[in-house]
C-alpha cells in the first residue's frame, strides 16, 4: 500500500466541500521562503532566524491575516505577477497541521540551539528543509498524510476527511 | 560561515543526486512492467504508453493532471495510450510502481522501457516532451 496514499472515502461532496479551495501557489511561495531563510539560518548559525520561520509557520497554522508568508505572497508577489494563483478545490486544515508541524519543529530546533546541542537542533532543522523540499518539488505533504491518518482514526480535532470525486 | 555555506550546498546536492539516483532506480524497476499490467492489455497497442496513478480523492488529478492527459490524447491520438490505475483499489499495483502520492505519471516507449517520471502534476507540454523522447520516430504535433 502506497505509504502517502490518501485514504479513499465514499463520501459524497457536499456543496460546502465543494466550496472550500486553496491557493496552490501562496503554499508554495510559504514552502519556499521556508527552505530558503532556514538554509540561510543554518549558514549564518542563526537561531533567531530558525524562531522567526518558526514564528512565520505558526501564524500560517492559525491562518493569521498577518503571517509573513502570505502577506509576502498577496502583498508582494500575486500583485506582481511574479507568482500566479492556483486555487483548486481543496481542504485548508491538513496544509495549516503541517505548518504547526514544521513551527513545532523549528522552535524544538531553537530551543536546541540556544541550549548547546547545536547537533540536534540542526539536525531538526534539516528535517523540515527535506519536508519542505519534498513538499515543493513532489508535491506530497507529511503533515497533510499525518492529519489525514489521524482523520482515518478518528482522533478528535482531525475532522476533515479528504475531498471526495 | 564558510565551511557552513559548503556543507548546506553539499547537503543539498546529495538530496537532489538521491532524487535523481532514486528516479533513475525507480525507471530502471518499472521497465517491462507495463507487459504485466492487466489494464494495458486491455488497451490497443500504441507507440507509447502513460501509466497514470490516481485516487478518488485527489483534487489535482481531477482539476490539473487528467484535462492535461486529454489535451496529450487530442494532440497525438492513437501514438499514445493512457493506463489509469486507481492506487487505492489497486495498492499492490502501485506498490510495484513505486508510487507514493497521486498523480504519478510514467511515460513509456514501445519496448516497454520507462523514460519518464512525474512525480506530481505533469502538464501536458512535459508530457508531450517526454513522448517525443520515448518514440522519436513519430511527430507529436505540439512537442518542442
Amino acid at each position: 500500500m502506497p505509504r502517502e496514499c490518501i485514504p479513499e472515502s465514499s463520501h459524497i461532496m457536499t456543496a460546502s466541500e465543494a466550496s472550500r479551495r486553496v491557493d496552490q501557489s501562496g503554499l508554495k511561495v510559504g514552502q519556499a521562503t521556508t527552505i530558503i531563510a532556514l538554509v540561510i539560518a543554518f549558514v549564518l548559525a542563526s537561531p533567531l532566524i530558525v524562531l522567526l520561520v518558526g514564528i512565520a509557520q505558526l501564524l500560517g497554522a492559525l491562518d493569521s491575516p498577518y503571517g509573513p508568508y502570505r502577506l509576502l505572497y498577496q502583498n508582494v508577489l500575486k500583485p506582481r505577477g511574479i507568482v500566479k494563483p492556483n486555487v483548486i478545490p481543496d481542504n485548508p486544515e491538513p496544509h495549516r497541521f503541517a505548518m504547526l508541524v514544521g513551527a513545532i519543529f523549528n522552535f524544538a530546533a531553537t530551543a536546541f540551539l540556544l541550549l548547546g546541542a547545536p547537533a540536534v537542533g540542526w539536525v531538526l532543522v534539516w528535517v523540515v528543509i527535506v519536508l519542505a523540499n519534498l513538499n515543493f518539488w513532489l508535491n506530497f505533504c507529511a503533515g497533510c498524510w499525518m492529519y489525514y491518518q489521524a482523520n482515518k482514526l478518528g482522533i478528535p480535532g482531525f475532522d476533515r476527511a479528504p475531498l471526495a470525486r | 560561515m564558510l565551511e557552513r555555506l559548503i556543507l548546506a550546498v553539499l547537503l543539498l546536492a546529495v538530496g537532489f543526486i538521491a532524487y535523481r539516483l532514486a528516479i533513475a532506480a525507480q525507471k530502471r524497476r518499472t521497465t517491462g512492467l507495463i507487459d504485466q499490467t492487466a489494464e494495458a492489455a486491455a488497451l490497443p497497442a500504441a507507440p507509447a504508453t502513460i501509466m497514470y496513478f490516481t485516487t478518488p480523492t485527489c483534487v489535482a488529478c481531477r482539476t490539473t493532471q487528467r484535462p492535461a492527459l486529454e489535451l496529450v490524447k487530442q494532440t497525438v491520438h492513437d501514438n499514445v495510450r493512457v493506463v489509469t490505475i486507481d492506487a487505492s483499489e489497486q495498492p499492490e499495483v502501485a506498490g510495484k510502481w513505486g508510487v507514493f502520492s497521486a498523480p504519478t505519471t510514467f511515460v513509456i516507449d514501445h519496448q516497454g522501457r520507462t523514460v519518464a517520471v512525474n512525480h506530481g502534476v505533469a502538464d501536458a507540454q512535459t508530457l508531450l516532451k517526454q513522448l517525443r523522447s520515448a518514440s522519436p520516430t513519430y511527430v507529436f504535433e505540439g512537442a518542442s
